[in-house]
């Protein structure tokens, strides 16, 4: 048995890790008439508590659905999913929507925020469906959040009157506004440029050190080098996990 | 190879772009389809003046008609009056209201008396089954006029026998031999009672008249006002050269130049058919442009790559307006279906009223204007939307993304954002609202048209219903005795017989005069200072027993008298009547709508006076007892007692006129209520589909709330705190919209009425209005709802 003091920081995160996400022989077939497309073709995929993984591949190679499936957004035609302990492909959907308001945070490619919320009220808007606290409550945590991805003076903003990068920022606090167990991203970057992307990913870095585990999706080979984990996948199958 | 002729790729994006929302198309279609059935009603009174018109000419229909009281005349005397300058045709009848037994009770008929079926020169009274009744034979024939039936007012079919009173008070046995009419007499009776045309003999025979005639019927060449009175002057002064001891019973009846019988009271109710086409037409404007705006706003994408692979804005427009083609074809389609067939169906409705069956037409006027408002209404309304969807160019079209449009410009949207205390879902809805601010107005416009209808119709049903039932009530009397037919007139001694007979409570004698105040003819009614009537004034008073006595020349009037004349209490009003012009001092202003609102009510002494008769021949009898077999009692004692005293009258029964009274109020209040649900359906049609394209609209949406934690009840409550936030904004602008329906319905009446009628707008179809607005929302947002709420948010996500 090892001693704590012999351990090196991150062996001690991996002996120390719980894992969040785990995947087994995972199957999605969309049907359309009468054309069956198989995105994901038995998927085995574990993410450990605290690690930051990019999921990367060619377009239609089943990365978005490997996200959708991880959050509950989809469910595997065939295997299973288990999040945070917990079976999603045998959760109902209203069991689903509220797990992942408490314990998921998403963040869309094209931001999805709702146009008749100021920035305060999208963030806050995960803590109204869950009941977090008061209101009063909600709006405090909410104003952090917004600080954390430098928007603390841009809270009362509607969408409308923010930039992508700012948006994008929003979408963050909004995906980290109930603390979530996981986050994930789907192309985070994909709207922005250059240096937009960079910062964004500075902020999911941060996310990440602070003990949240980030699971983001990317085409981009150069932001994958951000991430501790990359898994590849092509065609529906995970060629490279990364470990 | 053969090479098949196929529609453009353009064409058939025009027509996926129904296939792909098949809903909204279908919702659309419906609308699109009640515009076009009012323009179907919008078209029918032309057609059925048409029709009417037709019957005029074939019938022969009068242009006057003298009332002598009775004259005998004979062929030569008839052809001399027919010399007479500027008379075209002429033709002299008697008729006569008796009483025939129908079942287990006797109930009036009105006999009209044809001189000779073969040789009929005006009002002919043409047969159209079985044969025409003869004269002479064994017994007596009649034939029923098709209103009779119709009216529920049985008068025997053809082939039955029916039993008609006499003037000798015997029941003689009557044939119905067929069945045929005259357009004159069938409209009056089916407003009155059941007619029955006879040989004139048969009416001499029952009424007892010694062969004589009491209508002179007659058309001119020149039917210029002076004309026409300068023949009927022409044609008094032959007859009184004739027979110089004639009197009138009436004064002269014109018809007005060019119009049939009914077709005021046809005109009046054609208002109902402006407002509802009108109403049709506004909801299919508001649904089509709101329509093609979501389809429009949502397909930018699509736009822009049309306009990136060559496709020229003119193309585009013209795409979408093949979609709109497409809709405005299968709305006229469908709206032509459907109006073709109300418009035949009102057709013979109201045909049959006057004895006309106008049968099945197919109007070319129709036609016109069902394609008119079909296609025109839909490309009209989508061109608004077009030429802004269709301006920008392909970047920006590319950058759109789907339907989105942004929040917090306007105060509205700054007033919402502070109204933080509500719940946020119910937030939520109320901005959504306010974002889409087009399509919240058309959804509110849609709410407001079709509660205001409700609101507006309802309205004047019961300032209608409740005028008629205070007049109603306002008459009094249980029976009316009248003297008809050859003999003893009734008179004050056959009262006071009356009022001895068990069961009766009071007998109070009335007088009726023909009166014309300027140009309002009307009758003059001679009451005693305290009448039976129950009289409710706005100004003034009732006259007393010392001006009765003293015959002094006082009146008070009704409300639309005095309203047509701008006459005042105080006022002198000059009347012609029979016995020539009277002055009356106005001492009083009823407010019932006895008598249209436009009866003269005179000292019942005064009347005689000036009328120069020693007694009333008329009385109303009230009974004891409210009790319609009890009244049936009294009238048979009554017609006992009188027949035994060698009396010559009728009797009406009051309660069983009322009963038809009500009767013609309820199929009004029917085809109105009838109409109105017509255009609540259209609101609600419109409604259907707006919310059903918002929720369609907003399912991307739905999966965004749902990815972040949203459970159904709580998209649920986004939605119905919308859902409720517009149909109360709708509901409230419906009940000022409701108010000017019901004031534009209730002007056109008090035109026709010459009257001013107050439109009572009460408190409860207002609440019963918001009740099932809310309801029935709730109801139409209940499947889409479900079905967008139940979507994993993964398909609401890739939803476009």
């Amino acid at each position: 048995m090892k001693l704590d003091a012999d351990l090196t920081p991150a062996t001690a995160a991996a002996a120390r890790a719980e894992r969040v996400i785990a995947l087994r022989d995972v199957e999605r077939i969309y049907r359309s008439g009468r054309v069956e497309y198989r995105a994901l073709r038995g998927v085995d995929l574990d993410v450990d508590e605290g690690e930051m993984l990019a999921i990367t591949g060619p377009s239609g190679s089943g990365k978005s659905t490997l996200l959708n499936i991880m959050t509950g957004i989809d469910r595997p035609s065939t295997g299973s999913a288990t999040v945070g302990g917990r079976r999603l492909d045998e959760m109902s959907e209203d069991e689903l929507a509220a797990w992942r308001g408490e314990h998921v945070g998403i963040v869309f490619q094209f931001f999805q925020l709702l146009p008749t919320l100021t920035a305060l009220e999208n963030t806050m808007l995960p803590m109204d469906f869950a009941h977090r606290g008061s209101v009063a409550d909600r709006a405090i945590a909410a104003h952090a959040k917004l600080d954390l991805v430098g928007l603390g003076d841009r809270v009362d903003h509607f969408p409308g009157e923010l930039s992508g990068g700012e948006q994008q920022r929003v979408a963050i606090a909004r995906a980290l506004a109930c603390d979530p167990l996981l986050l994930v991203a789907d192309e985070p970057t994909g709207n922005l440029d250059t240096e937009t992307a960079s910062a964004m990913l500075d902020v999911l870095d941060a996310v990440n050190r602070a003990g949240t585990t980030v699971v983001f999706v990317t085409h981009d080979p150069t932001l994958t080098t951000r991430a501790g984990r990359t898994v590849t996948i092509r065609d529906g199958i995970v060629v490279d996990d990364g470990r | 190879m053969t090479l098949v002729r196929q529609p453009s790729a353009l064409t058939r994006f025009s027509w996926r772009q129904l296939t792909r929302h098949p809903v909204r198309a279908a919702l659309t279609i419906v609308v699109l389809a009640f515009a076009v059935v009012g323009a179907w009603l919008f078209a029918a009174p032309y057609d059925f003046d048409a029709t009417m018109n037709e019957r005029v000419e074939a019938d022969r229909l009068h242009d006057a008609i003298l009332f002598p009281d009775g004259v005998r005349l004979d062929e030569d005397e008839l052809a001399t009056l027919r010399d007479t300058s500027n008379v075209e045709r002429l033709d002299v009848r008697a008729t006569y209201v008796t009483e025939m037994v129908v079942g287990d009770r006797t109930q009036d008929v009105w006999l009209v008396g044809v001189r000779d079926f073969a040789d009929q020169r005006v009002n002919v009274v043409a047969v159209d089954s079985g044969r025409a009744p003869a004269a002479g034979g064994a017994g007596l024939e009649a034939l029923t006029d098709p209103v009779n039936a119709r009216n529920s007012q049985g008068a025997g079919a053809v082939g039955e026998t029916v039993t008609i009173r006499s003037s000798r008070s015997r029941f003689e046995p009557v044939s119905i031999t067929g069945e045929g009419g005259s357009v004159y007499f069938s409209e009056n009776s089916s407003e009155w009672i059941p007619v029955l045309y006879v040989p004139v003999e048969v009416v001499w025979e029952l009424a007892g008249y010694p062969e004589v005639f009491t209508q002179v019927e007659f058309g001119v060449e020149d039917r210029g006002d002076a004309a026409l009175t300068a023949t009927t002057d022409s044609l008094r002064g032959q007859l009184a050269g004739l027979k110089p001891s004639v009197q009138y019973n009436a004064l002269v009846e014109v018809r007005p130049d060019g119009q049939w019988p009914g077709e005021e009271d046809f005109d009046n109710f054609l208002v109902v058919f402006w407002v509802l086409a009108g109403m049709a037409l506004f909801s299919a404007i508001v649904l089509v442009s709101s329509t093609m705006t979501t389809l429009v706003r949502e397909q930018g994408r699509e736009i822009a790559i049309m306009k990136a692979v060559g496709g020229r804005r003119r193309r585009i427009v013209g795409s979408y307006l093949t979609t709109g083609a497409f809709l405005g074809s299968s709305g006229t389609v469908l709206g032509t279906a459907i109006g073709l067939t109300a418009v035949n169906l009102l057709f013979n409705y109201f045909g049959g009223l006057m004895g006309v069956t106008p049968g099945w037409t197919v109007s070319r006027f129709g036609i016109g204007l069902a394609l008119a408002v079909g296609m025109g209404v839909t490309l009209l309304a989508s061109m608004p939307a077009l030429l802004r969807g269709t301006r920008g160019s392909v970047r920006e079209g590319f950058d759109q993304s789907g339907a989105d449009t942004s929040f917090g410009d306007s105060r509205v949207d700054r007033l919402l954002a502070r109204a933080d205390r509500l719940p946020r879902t119910t937030q939520l809805g109320l901005r959504a609202a306010a974002r889409r601010k087009t399509r919240s107005v058309a959804i509110q416009l849609q709410v407001a048209l079709a509660v205001g209808t409700m609101l507006g119709f309802a309205g004047a049903l019961i300032t209608v219903v409740e005028i008629s039932e205070q007049s109603r009530s306002a008459e009094g009397g249980d029976i009316s005795l009248y003297t008809s037919g050859r003999g003893k007139p009734l008179d004050y001694r056959a009262a006071g017989l009356v009022a001895d007979v068990d069961g009766v409570d009071r007998v109070q004698p009335i007088v009726y005069a023909q009166a014309l105040v300027g140009d309002t003819d009307t009758f003059a009614w001679g009451l005693p200072p305290d009448p039976v009537y129950r009289f409710e004034l706005s100004d003034g008073r009732w006259f007393t027993a010392d001006e009765n006595g003293r015959t002094a020349r006082v009146a008070v009037i009704g409300p639309a008298l005095a309203r047509i004349h701008g006459i005042e209490v105080g006022d002198t009003v000059r009347a012609e009547t029979q016995a020539g012009p009277i002055d009356l001092e106005i001492v009083g202003i009823d407010t019932t709508m006895v008598g249209d609102g436009q009866a003269l009510f005179v000292p019942i002494d005064t009347i005689l006076s000036i009328e120069r008769r020693a007694e009333p021949t008329w009385y109303w009898v009230t009974t004891t007892s409210r009790d319609t077999g009890d009244i049936d009692r009294v009238a048979t004692s009554i017609h006992d007692e009188l027949e035994r005293t060698g009396y010559a009258f009728e009797a009406d029964l009051r309660y069983v006129e009322r009963e038809a009274d009500r009767r013609e109020d309820r199929t009004i209040i029917a085809l109105i209520l009838g109409l109105g649900s017509l255009i609540v359906l259209m609101g609600m049609v419109g409604l259907v589909s707006s919310m059903t394209t918002n929720v369609v609209e907003r399912t991307r949406e739905i999966g965004i709330l749902r990815s972040i934690g949203a459970r159904s009840r709580d998209i649920r409550r986004v939605f119905r705190a919308e859902a409720v936030a517009l149909v109360l904004l709708g509901w409230s602008t419906g009940i000022v919209v409701g108010y000017a329906i019901g004031r534009i319905i209730i002007k056109s009446l008090s035109d026709s009425f010459d009257v001013a009628f107050v439109l009572r707008y009460p408190l409860w179809p207002i609440v019963l209005a918001l009740v099932v607005t809310l309801l029935l929302a709730l109801m139409v947002l209940h499947l889409p709802l479900r079905r967008a709420s139940r979507l994993p948010p993964s398909r609401a996500l890739r939803y476009e």
